[in-house]
């Protein structure tokens, strides 16, 4: 028997939204068919106790360190997953969506099929715009809303780049992979509800991209979309001057693991060429 | 018309969703449709199927399918059957069964294969409570996929139905695709709220044409996108060729019967007075010469009750601006004329 751990991090998120991702679990380990395949739940609360309305996937809650942030947060979800010798891979799920029933039918039989990749769900109803090799469903880089990690790549790669503390490590460790050999994918036929249009101008938000957007050009060694980063840090408002931005952190991973070829820092926050804008 | 129509409470806050189905082949595409009902903020739906020439299977196939997302509660849903001799085209038989099933003060209308953003219901049903507007139109992206293994590809989104910012628009052509918009019953007579089902094309248009001589529209979410349309090799339609009159003999007969329901209508005054004189012509007139009272007075005596229809009112809005503005109006009517013809060709 094979286990799938889905890791899910909350920060004060509502009943409504753990309600409904809870009920979109029942019904997607409901659906799956695939033989010889436990899915069980782990979660970490880095904002207020989570109030979860339903029993769902042997959830198990790890005790909370405070706010962490994501990287950290889901390090610590797929250290405490992958102690089990029979959990070969974990789910990365942002707690602010929905899987479709058929979602972990068609991420576990693709994982079975493709054990040396990231493997990325479709974001619904509006899908990230990066682009993926219709027949091979390569991808430059996988979005960490609903990320499939294989064992092997965790044990390889020790999962996200902890200096991150939210946005871009997803980007950092699809690359990481990329330049390790293996593969990132999309599954098309995997769908996650997950709202990302309409959303409110968040000051916080845009804060937290360019920081570690700027993180991720200097250990990535993009000197120019650095620069970049760092102007808008400052013409947007959040530091007076370029030398009030803290100083970048140095990456714990060795610049010769890294292939700065896979790095493409040319389309600002799409890292990629878009197919639509 | 249809009978029996009561207009719902204020006190009612479910949105119907009238959901037509043609194609049991479709099944998919329709759940992806239902799954973003499933998904929406506006938490209060009503699902209202109704299926062509549908079946018990297909209707149980529908229910199940509806009972397997993840709502919040419980689904409040109806799933009904037409029949039609074979090949007949029912699409405005279907709405009109729909509405007439409806139990939602507000109301929408979806494709079965195309979808609604988690937010859109929430944003128009919001701004209509904060107005006096019979329906609110948002923003509509199309998308154009490939079938590329199995799977539907995305390769393209873009916004072609943008031209479109306003009632004077809207009479030229349609812009507002029919799953855009969600409409407030309890502010629209009951015996406005039918489709014609001498139309199996631009149906849409002719309901909105209808409502909009009659009724005040709010454009104020036009710029925010509430639902995609979704292009691929099983539509009936591209989003973009039903601008182009003479594509087929389908498309030719429907603008037929279009003009001639342009040119029976009255567009009343209230409407009328909102189309030449208030926010609907900023966009053409600079502001001067719309606001004084006495340009105010010229354009009521020029639109007498004769002249009412509405290809006449459109002629009319472009002859006052031209004669008005000169060359801005004429730039912008021609820009948005040259927009569309190269969207058609896109």
């Amino acid at each position: 028997m094979k286990k799938l751990t889905i890791g899910v991090i909350t920060y004060n998120n509502s009943v409504e939204q753990l309600t409904q991702l809870s009920k979109s679990l029942r019904l997607a380990a409901e659906h799956l068919t695939v033989p010889n395949r436990l899915v069980e739940l782990l979660v970490i609360d880095n904002g207020a106790e989570s109030h979860w309305p339903e029993p769902v996937c042997n959830m198990a809650k790890l005790p909370s360190q405070g706010n962490i942030g994501f990287s950290k947060g889901m390090n610590c979800l797929m250290d405490a997953a992958f102690r089990d010798s029979t959990c070969d891979a974990f789910l990365c799920l942002n707690p602010d969506g929905a899987l479709h029933r058929m979602a972990l039918q068609a991420m576990i039989e693709t994982f079975e099929r493709e054990s040396q990749a990231l493997l990325e769900a479709r974001q619904f109803p509006e899908e990230h715009p990066k682009p993926y090799d219709e027949t091979t469903f390569d991808t430059p880089w996988a979005s960490g809303a609903c990320l499939l990690i294989p064992r092997v790549i965790w044990q390889r790669l020790g999962g996200f780049d902890s200096n991150l503390f939210m946005y871009l490590e997803d980007v950092d460790l699809s690359w990481r992979a990329r330049s390790a050999g293996f593969s990132v994918k999309v599954v098309p036929s995997a769908l996650f509800g997950h709202a990302v249009l309409g959303r409110k101008p968040n000051r916080d938000i845009a804060k937290f991209l360019l920081l570690s957007g700027r993180y991720l050009a200097r250990k990535w060694q993009n000197e120019e979309f650095q620069d970049w980063a760092e102007r808008e840090l400052v013409s947007q408002g959040f530091f007076a001057s370029r030398k009030d931005i803290p100083a970048v952190v140095s990456s714990s991973d060795e610049p010769s693991a890294l292939d700065f070829g896979v790095a493409d820092f040319d389309n600002l926050f799409y890292f990629s060429i878009p197919r639509w804008t | 018309m249809l009978t029996g129509l009561a207009v719902p409470s204020t006190d009612n806050h479910t949105l119907s969703v009238v959901i037509r189905f043609h194609d049991p082949n479709r099944l998919a595409l329709l759940e992806e449709a239902i799954f973003s009902l499933a998904l929406q903020f506006w938490r209060d739906i009503e699902l209202v199927v109704v299926i062509q020439n549908g079946t018990a299977a297909i209707e149980a196939q529908i229910a199940e399918l509806i009972e397997k997302q993840p709502w919040l509660g419980q689904p409040m849903y109806q799933v009904l059957s037409l029949q039609f001799s074979p090949g007949f085209d029912g699409r405005s038989k279907l709405l009109n069964h729909g509405v007439q099933h409806a139990k939602g003060r507000y109301l929408a209308f979806l494709d079965d294969d195309d979808y609604v953003y988690q937010h859109g219901y929430c944003v128009l049903i919001e701004s209509l409570s904060g107005n006096q507007q019979v329906l609110a139109a948002g923003k509509c992206r199309v998308s154009r996929s490939r079938k590329s293994n199995g799977y539907w590809h995305i390769y393209q989104k873009n916004s072609p139905f943008e031209w479109g910012r306003n009632l004077a628009d809207l009479l030229f052509d349609n812009f507002i695709p029919i799953h855009s918009y969600v409409i407030d019953r309890t502010r629209i007579a009951p015996e406005d709220l039918w489709f014609d089902e001498q139309l199996n094309l631009l149906e849409d248009y002719d309901f909105l044409l209808r409502l909009t001589a009659k009724y005040r529209f709010d454009f104020s979410n036009l710029d925010n996108p509430v639902c995609e349309y979704r292009y691929h090799e099983t539509n009936s339609l591209q989003p973009d060729l039903d601008l182009n009159p003479a594509s087929t003999p389908k498309i030719r007969q429907a603008r037929e019967l279009i003009d001639a329901r342009k040119n029976s209508l009255t567009i009343s005054l209230s409407v009328l007075d909102l189309l030449l004189l208030r926010t609907e012509l900023q966009v053409a007139v600079p502001a001067p010469i719309v606001e004084p009272s006495v340009d105010k007075k010229l354009l009521i005596d020029l639109l007498t009750k004769q002249n009412r229809s509405l290809n006449k009112v459109v002629d009319k809005i472009y002859d006052f601006a031209h004669q008005h503005t000169g060359l801005i109006s004429i730039l912008v009517f021609c820009t948005r004329s040259v927009r569309k013809f190269l969207a058609a060709f896109r």
